[in-house]
């Protein structure tokens, strides 16, 4: 673990990837396989395109909130 | 990102989806992260996967990715890597995601619950597409090539 992780780091985020692994998977999403090709899945077969919108709508919620509150660590390296 | 999507979307591109109901898109999980709460539950939904945010999410993906080449590649490929010993069986999941995620967050961010959300996603995405995809095509200082 690293020393500048805060405490319980390990905690949360082994309790964020449980929540991330339950996303569901077993849908299908128009013509996938035409947009992303072998990105569409991964390799259990299951589809990875929950998680690149997760992402996406994540990433894009992060930055708002950042122009809104900014903190020390604001900015990706 | 967004200049790429522009060119096709316009206005309606990544991140600024102009009249695309944004207020839609914001679940607090930013919030909750910086209250010390972090979750990823609100992001599991199938309405949301959408050709204008997997696209976005994939070029994000794979932008991040770049970018900690330098830190993931020794970290997860090679002969000591993290991809041979979960083969191994000398690591498990969690233990893995949690070097990776650290391992991310320390390079980029902070090792905290605000950034932790992004760091597990990135972590989850690169564990379910195969580490032993991300490998194929690196070579890791130990390597004789």
């Amino acid at each position: 673990m690293n020393d500048a992780a805060e405490p319980g780091f390990e905690d949360v985020v082994k309790a964020l990837v449980d929540e991330a692994m339950a996303f569901r998977t077993d849908f299908q999403y128009l013509d996938a396989a035409t947009y992303f090709g072998s990105e569409e899945t991964g390799a259990d077969g299951k589809s990875l395109l929950p998680y690149y919108a997760a992402i996406a709508v994540l990433a894009r919620e992060m930055h708002q909130y950042l122009d809104r509150n900014p903190r020390p660590d604001s900015v990706l390296r | 990102m967004h200049d790429a999507d522009f060119v096709r979307w316009g206005a309606q591109a990544f991140p600024t989806y102009q009249n695309l109901l944004p207020d839609d898109l914001t679940f607090g999980v930013a919030d909750l992260a910086a209250a010390g709460t972090p979750t990823l539950t609100l992001l599991d939904h199938p309405a949301l996967v959408r050709e204008w945010t997997t696209r976005p999410g994939l070029a994000v993906f794979h932008a991040y990715l770049k970018r900690l080449d330098d830190r993931l590649t020794p970290l997860i490929c090679g002969d000591d890597g993290l991809y041979a010993k979960y083969a191994g069986r000398k690591v498990t999941a969690p233990e893995v995601h949690v070097l990776i995620v650290t391992a991310i967050l320390t390079d980029t961010a902070t090792p905290s619950a605000f950034w932790a959300p992004l760091g597990a996603l990135m972590s989850v995405s690169l564990m379910r597409r195969g580490l032993k995809r991300y490998c194929q095509g690196r070579s890791t200082p130990g390597d004789e090539s």
